[in-house]
């Protein structure tokens, strides 16, 4: 129990469960065998962080390492960072409470662009200094890590290192560096950090020097000594069925997101939509086979109690071996009153027989990502669905009794035109008539057509990482066009905040120099950007302004093909040539097959490991 | 595993009872939060619970009276059933499930006893309650406390589900004593606790805030409310 946190001060706060600890399956470890302590930092509220899988599988493969003791840290909500500001309480962790600037590593794992403020403030809280060069020998290593990693660069002033890719050999095997170094006394900060940049996959920003054009574009990034290297590669795991993976979960006794037993069942994704990072930066594909998957089901549910697994990858209906794992699965999840859900299922690949299978037919709705609304643009962005597939896949569901169906589309993909919006709207109605005349339909309840449309942010290492997202002005005039396009009462149409987007864009493309407008934001105590009741445009214009950045720069503006880019800095495989060669091949309306028909040279190959599909 | 035998006849299910406490960090748990939390326990530790019909099955599970947020208790019960046959041994039985359940749980949720019971939570008519707080200068004494709280009629505004509405809480409160001992005002209260008519404990703090008995209008001390037992509407240990 956290001393610090009185329970007068538990009880004024909302959910104060977040902040206990004591979860069945968090570990302890006696200090006397630590060496290594570390912090695992998640930059959002205890119930997101307790959902995310990469932490589950990093916690366990840091505790597995001998003399490492990882522990949990995660933001508290605003009431409690009001109360935690306002008596001195400092940051802690949850499994012992201590304060984190006591540890040897702080890892923050940056899982999406709106929560940077937050992961600032989280080290303001602990009483860190947030910009690297001004940490001394006793302050922890800020160490980061995530999705986010492949452009860290508007983060870089505040982080010692980042972990670049996957990071369950990775971690332990900085962790082992640290701990030799402190044991035979050449440890300082610059001793480690410089024996960190020689380890595959990590990343030391302050060991390059970045000069800029008079334009404002990038000149070039320079390593400061001839033995750092002049790009990072990604690190993969080679064999996904050797790979650590827990044996438990942390339980937590709150009411997280995603409160079941989660399968990682393969890594990268086969289809090459454009737009997608996802599908680029986790290639290449690597699968783990039906035994390893049902044995890691079944040691899950004996230790949790759970009662519904979910099948985790980027396109679950792309994994080889689908039917076999199911099949398997099925054999003891019934009798044990446990369900199994497919999320992100594909529409071309939705049958009937998989519908039968999982019983996520218990949940109402049923999801399909369409993503836009012509075939035309379907093609540009190599989402290779036609509107044949969409209306059977929703024609099982309905006869299955399904009533309500949600449709995710994007808006300002490149070459968009008003007449694939309007595409949006006809493909709606066209699911709604597909209902009526289903003879086996659910005459009971209407149907629900949801169409949930996103802003487009062109992002790193896609072939789309050049393109420029519309202005605001531009996505929100397509807003309101599409919703006078919709006619059909049955269709509900949703849409995302521009304005969020626009920023999401800044800091998904930007550079070194955002790091001014994110040391304004943090002096402010901005933080849970992703938050509506927290998100504001204005301030963050201002902020801009007074940091002397233009959004537009980053948000935009198109970049050169010739151009250094913020991310040029890390090798994660997929070569720029591919991807410029699927831009163009987009611009000509050219669809290209998927990994499984033929093999298009994307180059992550190079990474080796057990990869399913490249020649 | 549990294995379904289809060889036996179809069993009834039998009803048990789990007495547990809850304490430390899962005071702050919600029922809600229990309720998951002792399922998944229950499916753990491998006991053959018996589970609701219908498209989401779930083991089948009943709680004695609510408890706050914020409150502990050395006495709470849960009703659940089990598909096997009796053992013989009746008792080894009970250890096993009492014994399989103290692996799955915390200290803060430790189990005492499993065991059959014929009386029905609803014959639950009060709880024995230990609220205290630190005698600190500004608090008064454990006398003038006691007449705050035993004044009849007693008016408190309850927010229902409706609004609001002024309520007297005095024939609510069965009994009440009030102990200084060690520097810790003690308030051994008995309250009504059935499901038409349940105080909740709260309600005692917020009384004496009202009238200033903590000093301070504004700010709370610590204090700690310890639910000690559950009674029948003879005043009797509910089991």
């Amino acid at each position: 129990m956290n001393h610090q946190l009185t329970s007068a001060m538990l009880k004024s706060v909302t959910k104060p469960g977040r902040y206990t600890g004591g979860e069945i399956g968090s570990i302890m470890k006696d200090l006397n065998q630590v060496d290594l302590r570390f912090a695992f930092c998640f930059p959002d509220t205890y119930e997101i962080g307790m959902s995310n899988l990469g932490v589950r599988i990093l916690y366990e493969a840091l505790n597995r390492e001998e003399g490492v003791w990882c522990e949990r840290a995660y933001a508290p909500w605003s009431d409690m960072d009001a109360v935690m500001t306002e008596k001195g309480i400092p940051l802690s962790t949850v499994e012992s409470h201590t304060p984190i600037s006591q540890y040897d590593i702080v890892g923050i794992t940056l899982q999406y662009e709106l929560c940077y403020t937050t992961a600032l403030h989280m080290l303001k809280l602990a009483g860190i200094p947030l910009l690297a060069s001004e940490r001394g020998e006793d302050a922890p290593i800020i160490l980061g890590g995530g999705p986010c990693t492949y452009n860290a660069e508007p983060v870089a002033d505040f982080f010692d290192i980042f972990s670049i890719g996957e990071g369950e050999e990775a971690l332990p095997e900085l962790c082992r560096l640290y701990m030799r170094m402190k044991k035979d006394g050449t440890y300082t900060r610059a001793a480690f950090l410089r024996a960190a940049a020689a380890l595959d996959g990590f990343y030391v920003p302050s060991l390059y020097s970045v000069s800029y054009q008079e334009d404002g574009r990038i000149d070039c990034y320079t390593p400061l000594y001839p033995d750092v290297p002049k790009k990072i590669r990604k690190r993969i795991i080679a064999d996904m069925d050797q790979a650590i993976y827990p044996t438990q979960f942390v339980l937590p006794y709150i009411e997280t997101v995603h409160d079941r037993i989660v399968l990682e069942v393969y890594r990268g994704c086969i289809r090459g939509c454009r737009f997608c990072q996802a599908g680029m930066v986790y290639r290449p594909i690597r699968e783990k086979s039906p035994e390893t998957l049902n044995r890691q089901a079944k040691c899950l549910f004996e230790h949790t109690g759970y009662d519904e697994i979910s099948l985790m990858s980027l396109s679950i209906s792309d994994y080889s071996r689908l039917d076999e794992l199911t099949d398997r699965l099925l054999e003891w999840t019934d009798d044990q009153h446990v369900s199994i859900s497919l999320p992100s299922l594909r529409v071309d690949s939705f049958t009937s027989e998989l519908m039968e299978k999982i019983t996520s037919v218990r949940t109402g709705g049923i999801t399909f990502a369409p993503e836009a609304g012509t075939q035309r643009l379907r093609d540009v962005i190599n989402k290779n669905v036609t509107e044949e597939d969409l209306l059977r896949a929703v024609n099982i569901a309905f006869g299955a009794g399904k009533s309500a169906v949600k449709l995710y589309f994007m808006q300002g993909l490149p070459t968009e035109r008003d007449e694939d919006l309007a595409g949006i709207a006809k493909l709606a109605s066209s699911v709604v008539h597909q209902f009526y005349t289903n003879p086996n339909r659910n005459r009971a309840k209407g149907v629900g057509v949801t169409i949930s449309v996103s802003c487009f942010i062109p992002k790193p290492f896609t072939p789309f990482q050049w393109e420029a997202q519309d202005t605001i002005e531009e996505l929100k005039r397509k807003q309101t066009y599409l919703r006078d396009c919709i006619t059909d009462r049955k269709v509900r149409y949703t849409y995302h905040d521009a304005e969020v987007s626009q920023i999401e864009a800044v800091f998904a493309r930007g550079d070194r120099r955002l790091s001014k407008a994110l040391l304004l934001a943090a002096k402010e105590n901005r933080m849970f950007d992703a938050w509506d009741e927290h998100f504001s445009y204005e301030s963050w214009m201002d902020i801009f302004a007074r940091a002397g950045i233009d959004p537009t720069f980053y948000a935009n503006r198109r970049f050169e093909d010739d151009e250094w880019l913020p991310w040029d800095i890390i090798d994660i495989g997929v070569t720029k040539e591919y991807l410029r060669r699927e831009r163009d091949r987009a611009y000509r309306e050219q669809t290209t097959p998927s990994c499984a028909e033929k093999c298009n040279g994307c180059g992550a190959n190079c990474l080796g490991g057990n990869n399913r599909w490249c020649k | 595993m549990v294995q379904v035998n289809e060889s036996l006849p179809v069993q009834k299910p039998r009803p048990l009872r789990l007495a547990f406490r809850k304490v430390g960090v899962l005071q702050y748990i919600s029922h809600l939060d229990l309720q998951r939390t002792m399922t998944r326990a229950l499916i753990r530790a491998r006991i053959p619970v018996w589970y609701t019909e219908g498209f989401n099955p779930k083991p089948r599970i009943a709680f004695s009276a609510p408890l706050s947020v914020g409150s502990e208790s050395l006495y709470e019960l849960m009703d659940f059933r089990v598909v096997t046959p009796a053992w013989e041994d009746e008792s080894a039985e009970l250890a096993s499930y009492l014994e399989a359940l103290k692996e799955q749980l915390p200290q803060e949720l430790m189990p005492f006893s499993v065991y059959a019971s014929e009386r029905k939570f609803s014959e639950i008519a009060y709880a024995d309650y230990d609220i205290s707080f630190a005698a600190i200068d500004t608090v008064k004494d454990a006398n003038e406390i006691g007449m705050l709280l035993t004044r009849t009629p007693l008016r408190i505004i309850k927010r229902t589900g409706k609004g609001e509405k002024e309520t007297d809480i005095s024939p609510m409160i069965k009994r009440l004593a009030v102990a200084k001992e060690g520097g810790v005002i003690h308030i051994r209260a008995i309250l009504s606790a059935s499901s038409a008519a349940f105080l909740n404990p709260e309600y005692v703090i917020r009384v004496l805030k009202e009238t200033s008995a903590f000093g301070f209008e504004q700010e709370l001390p610590e204090y700690s409310i310890v639910r000690t037992d559950l009674l029948s509407a003879d005043m009797e240990h509910f089991t």
